[in-house]
């Protein structure tokens, strides 16, 4: 028999049951549904995490402390101070360094702008360069400190002290140690890359305000940074740079090798390997959370299983009638596998619908950017179909062994 | 298959021999079916079986269809062994040398009269064209030409009946196994019926037909009585009018012509 002519005899039979297919395929729908709504959801957050990101080109490497999560996925960054001076005077001797800019914070307790004032905020140290690179967002108004008493506020902070700010304002720090600094905005910085969990921020230059300090292993107080941007003057140069910058860390000679706590390394990352780590930790937490919703697939495909087996039992009578009336025993395995194929394909398209759908909904309540999970699409209907097909093994299988004779002599 | 329509004389090979045939099914101790029977069908013949239950009718109607296998002896169609076919050649071989009746009908129930007659062709890889107009053909020829497209259950007994002859014809089958065709009808439709067996007999078409009604069987050429899995004599009614006529004024109850 050709395959079209299964088909058709097929879905006249799942058509002649409408409520059953429809029960049966809604156990595939609801596995590739909330397989699919986790991978869109997962996906949704990567992207709303990381998407702004353009890795390919930029000429940065980062040198950061960095950590397992007790109990959880991935990894942590750590920021002790414990890259000094003279680690970022002797990384800026690398061949191919534009400059070494180091990050660090400044602890203050309030900051004040006019009638307005906060508490949670975070004081950066920055160089007036770095600005310029676009890696972590661009200027609203303004442009980077000249030097001291000017300051770059990201608009996460204009927010929270009224959204009234410009460049040209005052504002007033608060440094925990008891100072306060008067201090002009020369910026406005929409950090948009931060990544959700990164507060407000703002940022003066180095001088004269930063002065965390460690002691070396050599037994002197020095500056010491939580973390080192180096910026390549190339991006032909970027992997000598991460090399160099690397071995140095292992060479021995770093004092933040030696400062750094056991349970912690020092990565030298470029900023596209950094987000690669970072995003396979969230493939892993999203593969994981839908490898549980697969659990429903599976009881999808046991409803398929069990429906076909009690239609093979039902028609017992009609495989009598087909095969004396000419169809082998191919014939009715392919009668039988194409109709549990059918409830298959339309459980995964149903479900990749239902997924999409309860996907953008839980996007966009979370507020993130909707993304299509092509490639788990595919592999759900893959799935689908290979569910249909396997679960229509066994009762097909049945199917072609009903004796006609005894088929027949049925009432 | 196009030109199969009608039966041509290259059919006339076509004879259905039963030599020596023996069938025993186990079931805790051996049940002798069928014992040592032979029986040859002339092409074009009509060939009535009776007997008792459990002589044998419906093994001696499987083994002829292709259904079921002789553990003794030999079935031949067309000059082929049926104990030497795989399991799809012989499908193959119902599907095209052998058209089934059966009492119950044993329609399709969701597809319609059309995609009843159909059925035998699809399984026997008629192309779509071909398929439709021959159903047409056939359901015109049994008189159902208007009822095409209705489900078996919009249909009458006597029209299902209808159909499943029109399926049997589908793929001009050497042999027409009809398994007590009337038994489910009243004896006025079963009439009708019978008058249409007659009528294919005419055509020159070959059929073979258990029944245990004896004015049923007396429309064949001759009777096989069969007794206890044994062919016990065969009956010659070729010269013999039907004891009962259905439309018979007198006789009306449909058991008149038991003559045991």
């Amino acid at each position: 028999m050709k395959i079209g002519e299964s088909f058709r005899i097929s879905w006249r039979a799942i058509t002649g049951h409408k409520l059953r297919s429809t029960l049966t395929t809604i156990g595939i729908v609801i596995g590739i549904g909330s397989i699919i709504a986790f991978m869109v959801l997962g996906g949704a957050f990567e992207e709303d995490a990381l998407g702004g990101f353009d890795t390919e080109e930029q000429t940065l490497v980062l040198v950061q402390t960095q950590g397992n999560v007790e109990n959880g996925f991935g990894f942590q960054t750590f920021s002790d101070p414990i890259y000094t001076a003279s680690d970022v005077e002797r990384i800026e001797q690398i061949d191919g360094v534009e400059y070494v800019d180091p990050d660090g914070t400044i602890p203050a307790s309030q900051l004040r702008y006019g009638d307005e004032s906060t508490v949670s905020f975070t004081v950066r140290i920055a160089d007036p360069r770095s600005f310029s690179k676009n890696v972590s967002g661009s200027f609203v108004e303004g442009e980077a400190f000249a030097g001291p008493g000017e300051t770059v506020i990201d608009t996460r902070l204009a927010e929270s002290l009224g959204g009234n700010v410009s460049v040209g304002d005052e504002i007033q720090v608060t440094f925990s140690d008891g100072t306060r600094e008067r201090l002009t905005v020369s910026g406005i910085f929409n950090a948009e890359n931060q990544g959700p969990g990164v507060g407000a921020s703002l940022w003066v230059p180095e001088d004269p305000y930063y002065n965390v300090t460690v002691e070396t292993p050599s037994g002197e107080r020095e500056r010491a940074y939580t973390s080192i941007n180096v910026w390549v003057e190339s991006f032909e140069d970027l992997n000598h740079v991460t090399d160099q910058t690397d071995a140095y860390f292992q060479s021995g000679e770093s004092d933040a090798e030696r400062l750094v706590d056991d349970d912690k390394q020092i990565a030298v990352q470029t900023l596209d390997q950094l987000l690669g780590q970072v995003s396979e930790i969230f493939d892993q937490v999203t593969i994981f959370i839908a490898g549980i919703a697969g659990i429903a697939l599976i009881v999808g495909a046991i409803g398929i299983a069990n429906i076909m087996i009690v239609s093979v039992t039902e028609r017992t009578r009609e495989i009598g009638i087909m095969k004396a009336i000419g169809a082998n025993n191919r014939d009715i395995v392919q009668l039988f596998l194409i109709e549990s194929l059918i409830l298959g394909v339309i459980g995964s398209i149903g479900g990749v619908g239902l997924g999409l759908g309860g996907g953008y909904l839980l996007v966009s309540f979370a507020d993130f950017p909707m993304i299509y999970p092509t490639n788990w699409i595919v592999i759900a209907v893959v799935v689908g179909v290979g569910v249909g097909v396997v679960s229509g093994l066994y009762p097909a299988w049945r199917a072609a062994r009903v004796d006609p004779i005894e088929a027949l002599r049925r009432e | 298959m196009v030109d199969a329509k009608r039966p041509d004389d290259s059919h006339s090979s076509g004879v259905v021999t039963a030599r020596n045939v023996g069938r025993t099914y186990y079931m805790g101790e051996p049940v002798h079916a069928l014992q040592d029977l032979s029986l040859t069908l002339e092409p074009g013949s009509f060939t009535a079986v009776m007997g008792p239950s459990g002589s044998g009718k419906s093994t001696l109607m499987n083994m002829l269809g292709c259904l079921d296998t002789p553990d003794e002896g030999t079935v031949e169609i067309d000059g082929r062994s049926v104990g030497d076919l795989s399991g799809s050649q012989r499908a193959k071989l119902r599907g095209t040398k052998i058209g089934f009746v059966f009492q119950t009908f044993n329609l399709m129930p969701r597809l319609t009269a059309a995609e009843n007659v159909t059925l035998p062709m699809v399984f026997n890889d008629v192309v779509d064209e071909d398929r439709r107009s021959r159903a047409k053909t056939l359901l015109d020829r049994v008189g159902l030409g208007d009822r095409l497209d209705h489900a078996p259950t919009e249909l009458s007994g006597g029209q299902r009946q209808r159909v499943a002859i029109a399926r049997a014809l589908a793929n001009e089958p050497t042999l027409i196994l009809a398994d007590e065709p009337t038994g489910n009808l009243d004896s006025e439709t079963g009439a009708d019926i019978m008058e249409l067996f007659e009528e294919l007999h005419a055509e020159g078409r070959t059929i073979l037909m258990v029944t245990h009604e004896r004015h049923i069987a007396e429309r064949a050429e001759r009777i096989v009585h069969l007794l206890d899995g044994k062919l016990d004599y065969i009956e010659d009614v070729s010269d013999v009018v039907p004891t009962v006529p259905a439309e018979d004024s007198e006789a009306a109850a449909p058991n008149g012509g038991d003559d045991a």
